[in-house]
Formats: C-alpha cells, structure tokens, sequence
C-alpha cells in the first residue's frame, strides 16, 4: 500500500496564471489564455478551503473550460490568515472584490463584468451585486449559501455556536478545527466509508489520483479571521440577515431587490453543506427576469469535481456564460 | 513510511492507518459471522469505535494537558500530599530512632554512630527541603496580581464543566455507535449475508443512519454547545490568566497575545483609514482633472 500510495503525485493549479495584484493577504490572479469574448469573469472564491478546486486538474478544471471558451477569467484568493488578521471584516472583502473589479473594468476598458461566487463566495458575489448592481453584467453562483436558515446538520450546528467564545479564546478559527467540523458532520461516510473505498481501489491508479487530489485539496484549510468568523455565524447563520434584506455593509444596507441582472444558479441536490433550499428562496425573491438554475444529483463538491457534472452541468454553465459576454 | 507521512496531509495519513485497522477488527467480525451465521456485540466493535472517532475525540482531550500545565506551575496539591507523607515520615523515623537510640544506652556505652544514624540525618536535611518550597504555594492565593485569581478560578471552574460534559459526548456517541451495532446484529440475524464488502457496506449504512439522526438532535445539540462553550471558557480565562502573570511581572521579556491583539487591531483601523482617504484623494484628482479639461 505503501508503494501505491507513495507514488501519487499531486499537483493543482493546472492553468498558468499571474498575480496582478497583491494586498497584504488577498490576490487578484488573472489565467493567460486567448480571449473571444468582451466581458471578462471574475471568480469568487469561499474564505474556508482553497480556489484550486476550480481547477484542481485538466480533467475536471472549470477555469480550463473558461478558457477553453474564450473567457477572460480572473480569480480572487483570499489566501490564509495568519493571527495578525483576525480583525478582519466582511466589509474588508466586499471592498477588495470591488477594488478588483475596478481595475478589470479599467484594464479591458468595460462598464460591467461577470462575477462567479462561488460557496461562500457567492455570498460575497450577491452582496456585492446588490450594492453595486451597475458593475456586474452577469451573476453567477455555484452551491451559494444565501438563505442561512435551513436544516442541514451543518446549519443546526452553526445555529448553535458561541462564536464570540471561540473567537476570543483561539483568534482566529484554524483550519484543523473546520476540518474536524466538516468532518464530524457526517462521519461515517467521511471518516469510515470515504476511507474504506480507497482501501478497494489501491489498485486503480486513477481512483489513487482522484482521491488524494481531493484530499489534499480537503485538508489545505486556511484559517478564517476571528471577527470575519463572528459576523458570519451571527449575522447569516443565527439572525439570516441577507434573504431579509437585513445586512449592511458599512452603514450601506444590501437590498436583493437590485439584482435584476441575468443570474444563474448551480447547485446541488445531495449538498449537505448548502443544500438546494440554501438558493431557491433566493431565486424566488430577485427581480431578474433572466435567471436559470441548473442541478446536479452530486454533493457539494461533486458538483465541482465530478466528471459528469463537467459532462453536463459546466457544459451549460459555461454556454450561458458564454450567451452573455459579448 | 515516513515519506508518506511526510507526504500525505496529516489527516488523510491518520485517517488511512485508522482505516486499516479498523478494517483488520471488522474482517476478525465478519470471520465470527459466517462461521456461526450470527453475531453479537464484540469487543472488536468497540476497536472500531475507538479507530473511528479518535481523530475527533483527541483535540477534546488534548485539552487535558492545560490542566497538566496548571499543576505542574501550581503543584500545591501535590506539595501539600508530599509534605504530609514526608512529615508523617519523618515522625515515624524519629520515633524509631528515639527508640533504638534508647535501646542501645541499655545495652552498650558508649553509643557508636552508625550508617543508620548518617541516613536519618541525611533524611532529615532531605526534609528540610520540602518545607522551605511549601512556603509560597501556602501564600500563592495572596501573591497572585488583581484580577488573576478570578481568571484562575472562572478557568477552573470551567475545566470542571468541561469534563464533566466531554465525559457525556463521548459516552452519547459510544451509546449512538453500540444502538447501531445492536441493530446492525439484529438485522444480520434475520438475514443471509454472503460476502465481505456486502457485510462492510451494510455496517456503514446502519452506522450513518444512526450518526444522522443523532447529531441532528436537540440532546446532540444543546451538549455540543455546552461542551464548546466550556471548553472555549477555560482556554479563554487561561490565557488571561497566564498573561496577567507575565504583564505583572517586570522581568517579562514577553508581549501577550491580548497586546498584540490590540496593536493588531489598531493597524487594521488605521489602514481602513488610509484606504479611505486613498479613495478620495483619487476622487479629487478626478474632478481636478475634469476641471481643467
């Protein structure tokens, strides 16, 4: 087993890119490829996990099939906090996706772009959208968690934290800890099940490669900033403050009613982190006439990393993408 | 082996070794079951269970150790048990002393010194030791700076609370695993299960039936918050503890968390603030260079 194992080579990122810009913790990554189309994509990553799952390898790569397409995508990381960040806000983020939104607008000389959310990066691409609706052409959200107030074992959990008294006592809330979290939601098929399948398919050497990509991917966790966490867990998860029209970002309240832009929505039906009712009320309360959402019988990942998500969903996905950036 | 220690993510590398050994118990069961054609609860479950949810259950209990640290720098109980025994010692060998001492005036003159004589007095200077380092943890109550005995006290109390419900989750998820082990048996015995991974896969499906419904419990629920909520307490109040000891003590070369926090903070402030004043300092030149166009 060892020798099996030993031999997986893991490598993401499978796209060249640069960094464009740099601001103490958060980067603005733009992926070279030939451009065919006017508006540009910027894709906007969670602040748990890694944005390499968008393109992990070129098999199931989704910034490769952007490209593949003639987008022009960019890509926020909003790389991993160290103590010195816990006082953070979510405010911080909405301010540097706007300042990255900015210069694309400036460098390919357009009024409004396509911004992809995706997780809780969706949640940041809806907030931001709503309070700047004049630079965002087309909104696109992959498994988002909008509506907090569901019942997914996750939610039931977030819904019955103290976040005041992790934050306090730890900073910020390390990797290690999301990751038992995440974990501990379901742990047999996680822990036991997920396990006991690569013990299967030591034999299969694309299994090996699947997996440990996945894994790796998994357990790259950064840690999220102590004050960002608090305003997370008790302003979406405990008070659900954005289907309500009830968040504000510095003084300046997010109203969904301006999101009449075309928006298309991806999700999951097996998702147990955001589950479908985590979107749908979200689609039901928009103005916009031209929203689409399209599924896939995977789970929160799948979505992303399966071959027949790829096969089907990314396929349309991206042709809708594609409809709208001219 | 070390390679891929150092290679894989520590989790994956634990939950793989655990994996394996969990699978080792489950084909030992599965032998049992289709030699006898039925099953009971057996120890090697237990194995799993323990395989299973250590990966979860050791943070919890890696806590203890700050209880560890606590007693180490306060070993006041420790010291006062010691002190008794050496003191109940010590009475003990001077009364016997006292006694042979008497018993050889009665037989011989003069009484000679003895290695037994060197080893009581050597056992007295040893004792002697003992009671000069009681004297400051009988005065550490006092000692303590303003507001750290409270912090001592809120993190103690805490702690108690801590373990008294960490004892409870474990045992509510032991319950919640041996229910669907007792179940899963249930099941085996009123039915033919003919292959390994058939056996392996009926297991997880009872097992995850089981763990979906328990962790979505009000019981669940209001345990792991109480269990959080202690846990995060005493780390918290520990730490204000030991950093009032540092601030306190004028030889510290040390910056504590909290003042750097607060330093931390500050910068965060001020860069707000200079990103604002970025914004509209590029917004002036905007309508500057509007006006002379």
């Amino acid at each position: 087993m060892i020798e099996k194992i030993r031999g997986v080579e893991v490598k993401p990122w499978s796209c060249d890119y640069e960094v464009v810009h740099e601001d103490w913790l958060f980067k603005l990554l733009h992926f070279k490829g030939e451009r065919k189309h006017r508006i540009p994509l910027l894709l906007v990553y969670a602040f748990i996990n890694r944005p390499y799952v968008l393109d992990l390898h070129e098999e199931v790569s989704v910034v490769r099939k952007l490209i593949a397409e003639g987008i022009d995508v960019w890509m926020i990381d909003w790389g991993y906090p160290k103590r010195a960040d816990k006082f953070f806000r979510i405010s911080d983020y909405i301010d540097y996706i706007d300042f990255c939104v900015e210069k694309i607008r400036k460098e390919r000389n357009v009024e409004a772009i396509t911004l992809h959310g995706y997780c809780l990066g969706s949640t940041l691409a809806v907030i931001y959208t709503s309070l700047h609706p004049e630079k965002v052409k087309n909104l696109v959200i992959q498994t988002p968690p909008i509506n907090f107030d569901t019942e997914n074992t996750l939610a039931l959990w977030a819904k019955h934290l103290n976040p005041r008294k992790i934050t306090r006592a730890v900073g910020n809330v390390s990797g290690e800890m999301l990751n038992i979290s995440f974990l501990l939601v379901d742990p047999v098929r996680l822990v036991f099940s997920k396990y006991q399948g690569l013990l299967d398919n030591l034999d299969d050497p694309k299994f090996l490669k699947e997996f440990f990509y996945m894994d790796f991917w998994i357990f790259d966790s950064p840690a999220i900033p102590g004050n960002v966490y608090d305003e997370f867990i008790e302003r979406w998860y405990h008070k659900n403050e954005l289907i309500k029209n009830e968040f504000d970002v510095n003084g300046r309240k997010v109203d969904l009613n301006r999101i009449t832009m075309p928006v298309l929505a991806l999700y999951a039906e097996r998702d147990h982190i955001t589950p479908p009712s985590s979107v749908i009320p979200f689609l039901e309360k928009i103005p916009s006439k031209d929203k689409k959402a399209l599924s896939v019988d995977k789970g929160h990942i799948g979505l992303t990393v399966s071959k027949s998500s790829h096969a089907k969903l990314w396929k349309e996905a991206i042709k809708w993408i594609v409809e709208r950036s001219d | 082996m070390i390679e891929v220690y150092r290679k894989l993510p520590k989790e994956s590398f634990e939950l793989i070794l655990r994996n394996l050994a969990a699978r080792e118990y489950l084909k030992r069961i599965w032998e049992q079951y289709s030699t006898l054609g039925k099953l009971d609860y057996l120890e090697d479950f237990d194995k799993i269970f323990e395989e299973l949810f250590r990966f979860f259950l050791r943070p919890f209990e890696l806590i203890i150790f700050n209880e560890r640290v606590i007693r180490s720098i306060f070993p006041l109980q420790d010291l006062i048990t010691t002190r008794d025994v050496v003191s109940a010692y010590t009475d003990f060998v001077e009364s016997l002393t006292s006694h042979m001492r008497l018993t050889l005036q009665l037989l011989s003159q003069p009484v000679p010194k003895t290695p037994f004589d060197r080893f009581i007095e050597d056992w007295l200077d040893f004792a002697k030791k003992f009671e000069f380092q009681t004297a400051f943890p009988q005065d550490l109550p006092f000692a303590l700076p303003a507001d750290a005995k409270n912090y001592l006290i809120d993190c103690m109390k805490h702690w108690g609370d801590f373990v008294s419900d960490y004892e409870k989750y474990r045992e509510m998820l032991r319950k919640a695993f041996r229910r669907s082990i007792e179940n899963f048996c249930d099941f085996l015995s009123r039915s033919n299960v003919k292959s390994f991974d058939e056996f392996k896969n009926l297991l997880q499906d009872f097992l995850a039936k089981e763990f979906d419904v328990l962790l979505k419990s009000e019981e669940y629920l209001d345990l792991q918050q109480r269990l959080f909520d202690a846990l995060f307490d005493h780390i918290y109040y520990l730490r204000r503890f030991f950093e009032l000891m540092l601030e306190n003590n004028p030889a510290s070369p040390f910056a504590t968390v909290s003042q750097l926090d607060e330093a931390y903070k500050r910068i965060m402030d001020l860069r707000r603030k200079i990103a604002e004043l970025e914004k509209r300092l590029e917004a002036l030149e905007v309508r500057l260079h509007d006006r002379k166009d």
